[in-house]
């Protein structure tokens, strides 16, 4: 697999003294062709500022980017045309129906007219808009218009797209919808770059995952191994009547033979073992012979939340 | 380049004026409210029947020669009514004389107090009064010619020409051997001079030429007392001399003010698109050759909105009585001559303004001072920063004012002229032209800033 798309020592700062945001501070990727990448950090990482340089909206102040072999500079129209945007924040006209939509970004990609309808007509069935095609986007849910965000940015058959956060605050149902439809974008030989802060979207959806902070990248592999690189074994997680004194009785726990790590994490208190169940009862009789009690307990398996904390102290989404 | 994107952009825009709520309030109800207003306060009260104007006169007659007054004073030809009508200072000092008094004397109406027509400035010669003209200091400059006594005795009278009249011219004719045939129209030896693209000009102009006319039906000698002509401004002038209501004299104004309102509208629709929340014009940036279509597309859509605006405009303003003297179409035009200047007022205010509501306000104070500047609503003191420069048809050159720099000036002046006054299109050309010019160059401007602002890369 080739690299469709390099990236070396990009940086964006904004603002100046005090108020300096180091919002890219040196990020350097390489996207291989027909894949999905995930972007995940937690809100102000820097994720939405790499796209928008990636694509051409921002300059960068260093660094360089190289778009399938070529400088976006030079042969911007070229790019333009392989290059599809999902955005984070919804972008379309809300006086405008569903369908003028598409059909207006359609004319200015200046797509031939015979295909235009075709597109447009599989692009509505593949997120489910039949029905409100010529309704004003302005009427449609939340949920509907993230929707059509989604198509407007591949209304023009782009081969990489850079897909960013496509879905906060959906229902589920939607969610999945959305989901679907990036998936089965390599199929069709596209590249994809995601960003997130939802480390279960990271997670399913991407091939292989960086995980930015503070403009830098933390790590980057796929979620598989990010995963498995802290630590084999299935995390528990109780919350305790007694909320204080929780850091040390984690580290107590940790020293407990067959538990690999404890620690506290948003008023939680997790462990990680390889054979969680066996450990249980020690476990929870430890903790009433410390004057506290379990509220309530869940035993999941590792996921790209716990590499974060564990890379950084804090939760994804603090 | 195809045109595909911009008919695009075009088309997307047009269906979203057509869904704005902002629309008619902005093309139709604004320029209307502004019109209907003028009308309630304005439509019934008259003005400029009483201006005097400035009128310089060279008089070179030579007064009568001794042949002709002698054949008078024989009294074998004329009719005895002669002597009694016209004054003895005529036939001593000349009908030039008496001519430039009876302009000097005339009223708008008989009323004691009433206003003069002319105020009359006499000058030695025609260079000395050449440069008041260039500046305006006059209005009108005539020069009687030295053969003008004579001639006033020898013209026809419109009446009469046909038996004594026609006797009398060859009588005189007769008594001068050695001149050529005199003239049988005494504006023949009256010369007008002015600036003809200057509207007291033209006004001053229309009545000098009802005045000779009246002259010469009754200073024959066998009509009318010549001396005593007194000119009233009666039915019979108002052809010549329109006379309008402040309401009227405003329309102009506030027809190009209407046209320089809908820019706000289109802006603010430019604006929508740079939304924080809702940044469409990312979308837009993201395509290829996107500057040029997008720039193509939005001035194509407002092509329509700018001719549909200056109908509604001209109609609103016949529907509530204005009743133009010129040429409509000509006027309607003339009015669409301002469309490069509403373009620069978009591109301009969406290239550094992003907010809807800002630019909204910043256009919506900006549009009624611009065309207060340019004197749509009253006249503005003179502020002059060349002088002469500014060519017109006449070939006198007048001052380049500070409001010249604005278009719209010259719009203005050269719709008021052509509606108000009937000028004809070679006398307001050169407002034309300047207008152009001058919004052409700030259009051209303005492109370049939204272009360079809007479609390249930010930092
Ligand atoms: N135009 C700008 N001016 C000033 N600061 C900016 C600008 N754009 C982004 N930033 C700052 O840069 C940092 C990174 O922002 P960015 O939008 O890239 O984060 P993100 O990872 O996309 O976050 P989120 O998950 O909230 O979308 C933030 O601290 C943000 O406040
Ligand atoms: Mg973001």
């Amino acid at each position: 697999m080739s690299n469709i798309i390099e990236v070396r020592e990009l940086k964006k700062y904004f603002g100046k003294g005090d108020k300096l945001v180091k919002a890219v501070d040196g990020i350097s990727l390489d996207i291989r062709e027909g894949e999905i990448f995930g972007l995940l950090g937690p809100n102000g990482a820097g994720k939405t500022t790499s796209l928008r340089m990636i694509i051409g909206l921002l300059k960068p102040d260093a660094g360089n980017i190289t778009i399938m072999g070529g400088d976006p500079l030079k042969n911007g129209n070229k790019l333009k045309r392989k290059l599809g945007i999902i955005p984070q924040s919804v972008t379309f006209y809300e006086d405008l129906t569903v369908e003028e939509n598409l059909s207006f970004l359609a004319k200015i990609y200046n797509i031939p007219r015979s295909i235009t309808n075709e597109r447009i007509d599989s692009l509505i069935s593949r997120v489910g808009l039949e029905k409100k095609r010529k309704q004003l986007v302005r009427t449609l849910s939340g949920g509907l218009q993230r929707r059509l965000n989604l198509i407007l940015g591949l209304i023009h058959d782009p081969t990489i797209i850079l897909c960013d956060e496509p879905t906060p605050g959906l229902d589920p149902q939607s969610r999945v919808a959305v989901w679907e439809v990036i998936k089965e974008l390599p199929n069709q030989g596209k590249t994809v770059i995601l960003t997130t802060h939802f480390m279960e979207e990271a997670d399913r959806l991407s091939d292989r995952v960086a995980i930015i902070d503070h403009g830098k990248i933390l790590v980057l592999d796929t979620p598989k191994k990010l995963k498995s690189s802290i630590g084999e074994g299935d995390l528990v997680e109780f919350t305790l009547t007694e909320k204080t004194n929780l850091e040390n009785l984690a580290q107590k726990l940790k020293t407990f033979e067959g538990i690999e790590d404890a620690y506290v994490s948003s008023g939680l208190i997790v462990i990680r073992s390889l054979d969680v169940v066996s450990r249980l009862s020690r476990v929870l009789g430890f903790i009433e012979s410390h004057g506290s009690k379990v509220e309530n307990m869940s035993i999941r398996s590792t996921s790209l939340e716990d590499v974060f904390i564990n890379l950084t102290g804090r939760a994804l989404r603090d | 380049m195809s045109l595909r994107p911009a008919i695009g952009i075009a088309h997307r825009m047009g269906l979203q004026l057509l869904r704005s709520k902002w629309t008619i309030p902005y093309l139709v109800l604004f320029p209307l409210f502004f019109i209907g207003l003028y009308w309630v306060g304005f439509s019934t009260s008259p003005v400029g029947e009483s201006q005097t104007f400035l009128l310089g006169v060279v008089n070179q007659d030579a007064g009568l020669s001794k042949d002709v007054k002698s054949l008078f004073q024989n009294e074998t030809i004329i009719n005895s009514s002669f002597t009694q009508y016209h004054t003895s200072e005529a036939l001593e000092k000349g009908f030039g004389y008496e001519f430039v008094n009876i302009l000097a004397n005339l009223t708008y109406s008989n009323l004691t107090d009433a206003p003069h027509i002319f105020e009359v400035i006499r000058y030695e010669n025609e260079s000395a009064a050449d440069s008041k003209l260039f500046n305006r200091d006059l209005d009108l400059l005539i020069v009687l010619e030295p053969q003008f006594s004579n001639t006033s005795l020898s013209i026809l009278n419109r009446y009469w020409h046909n038996t004594y009249g026609v006797f009398l011219h060859e009588m005189i004719q007769a008594s001068f051997p050695e001149a050529p045939d005199l003239p049988t129209d005494i504006n023949s030896v009256i010369r007008v001079i002015g600036d003809e693209s200057y509207l007291n000009f033209k006004m001053a102009k229309s009545l000098i030429s009802i005045i000779v006319r009246e002259y010469q039906d009754l200073t024959t000698a066998f009509k009318g007392p010549g001396g005593s002509i007194s000119l009233q401004m009666n039915e019979e002038y108002e052809v010549s001399i329109p006379k309008y209501s402040l309401f009227a004299l405003s329309i102009p104004g506030l027809i190009a003010f209407g046209i320089i309102v809908q820019p706000s509208l289109i802006s603010m629709l430019f604006c929508m698109e740079f939304r924080p929340t809702n940044r469409t014009f990312d979308r837009i940036r993201l395509t290829p050759s996107s500057a040029r279509s997008y720039i193509l597309g939005s001035i194509l859509i407002q092509i329509p909105v700018m001719i549909g605006q200056t109908l509604i405009l001209f109609l609103a303003s016949l529907i509530l009585g204005f009743n133009p003297k010129g040429d409509l179409l000509l006027g309607f035009c003339i009015a669409l001559t301002l469309f490069p200047f509403s373009l620069f007022l978009v591109y301009i205010s969406t290239a550094f303004l992003s907010n809807e509501d800002v630019v909204g306000n910043v256009l919506g104070f900006g549009a009624p001072f611009i065309a207060f500047m340019s004197g749509a609503f009253i006249e503005v003191p003179k502020v002059i920063l060349f002088s002469e420069v500014f060519p017109t048809s006449s070939g006198y050159p007048r001052d380049f004012l500070l409001w010249d720099l604005l278009p719209i000036t010259h719009t203005v002046n050269a719709l008021r002229q052509v509606l108000l006054y009937d000028f004809e299109v070679q006398l307001v050309f050169p407002d034309i032209l300047m207008s152009l010019f001058l919004s052409l160059t700030l259009l051209l401007l303005s492109l370049y800033c939204f272009s360079y602002l809007r479609f390249k890369r930010r930092s």
